[in-house]
């Protein structure tokens, strides 16, 4: 089984986050925040204290955003579990959600979760062929770009190089813009951790959608 | 069927005159000015709220010790956060 500290320590690294917690039943489960001791037990007991007023008044707030000067606070009311994601560019509030669901998704067991039903997951998201503003090269390099999250720029190209190959590829040839979204799929099917690729499709997805 | 924005009433909430339609956005103010004063990181920019079964965002325009000047959204539905504080830009 995965541990919680491994999964918030991918979905920090994935989404370059400043900073991720997570409050269980009022104390820290984990926490890897850019704060002192003492600035991260207020921010606890402020965080507790945020959703307790609004339970006190019968209501249940679910999800929460906080912008500040140059930094934003995503904090995600799950069950049991309250889900803190600091980072600094609020044009991705959109994909620290969506990572931070997933991230709840996967973990359900190891945060002691009820799973959702079947129907109702949805942790791949399959790019769906579309022409795409990018040309070759531009694909190329975002692509290396979101591979080197998790690797290093060497084997992010190598892991491209050897997909063109397996796709029948000659060398210099590369496949047309509404196959990017197809052929990058192929590349992070390399990825073995299963979490870890679907956090990249979720980057592919959004990444083609962009440029579309 | 797909969540409905729509503008609270008033654009411009005061501590002194706090209309019913506003109470949401002044308290979700004042709270997550609290938390941010705990990393001291107030006064903040913005802020959504999401009960599920409704959403808010409000992009605060001016703040001073007596008054808060902001714009705020209200919506039915849980509309994600970057849809809703797109809207109050």
């Amino acid at each position: 089984m995965e541990t919680l500290e491994n999964g918030l320590d991918l979905l920090k690294k994935i989404r370059r986050l400043d900073g991720v917690a997570v409050v269980r039943g009022g104390a820290y489960a984990y926490k890897d925040l850019s704060l002192s001791d003492e600035e991260a037990e207020k921010f606890r007991v402020g965080v507790v204290d945020f959703f307790q007023a609004y339970a006190n008044e019968g209501r249940l707030a679910k999800k929460v955003v906080i912008g500040f000067e140059g930094l934003t606070l995503m904090l995600i009311n799950h069950r049991t579990i309250i889900l803190a994601m600091f980072y600094e560019d609020q044009g991705q509030t959109e994909m620290v959600e969506r990572s931070g669901e997933l991230f709840l998704d996967r973990f359900s067991e190891v945060l002691d979760l009820p799973a959702k039903p079947k129907e109702e997951t949805q942790t791949i998201v399959v790019p769906e062929p579309a022409q795409t503003g990018l040309s070759w090269p531009a694909f190329r390099l975002e692509l290396e770009s979101l591979l080197t999250k998790v690797v290093g720029s060497g084997q992010a190209s190598a892991m491209i190089d050897r997909q063109l190959a397996d796709s029948g590829f000659a060398k210099g040839q590369f496949p047309p813009s509404d196959e990017f979204g197809r052929f990058g799929l192929g590349v992070l099917k390399q990825i073995r951790d299963r979490g870890l690729r679907g956090l990249l499709n979720l980057e592919l997805d959004y990444l083609l959608k962009q440029h579309h | 069927m797909a969540p409905e924005i729509k503008p609270l009433r008033p654009r411009i909430i005061d501590s002194a005159d706090r209309p019913e339609l506003t109470e949401d956005t002044i308290t979700l103010a004042e709270r997550a000015n609290e938390l941010a004063d705990s990393i001291g990181k107030s006064p903040i920019e913005c802020a959504y709220l999401s009960f599920g079964q409704e959403s808010m965002a409000f992009l605060v325009t001016e703040s001073g010790n007596e008054e808060l000047v902001a714009t705020a959204v209200g919506a039915v539905g849980e509309v994600p956060p970057h849809e809703l504080l797109k809207s109050v830009r």
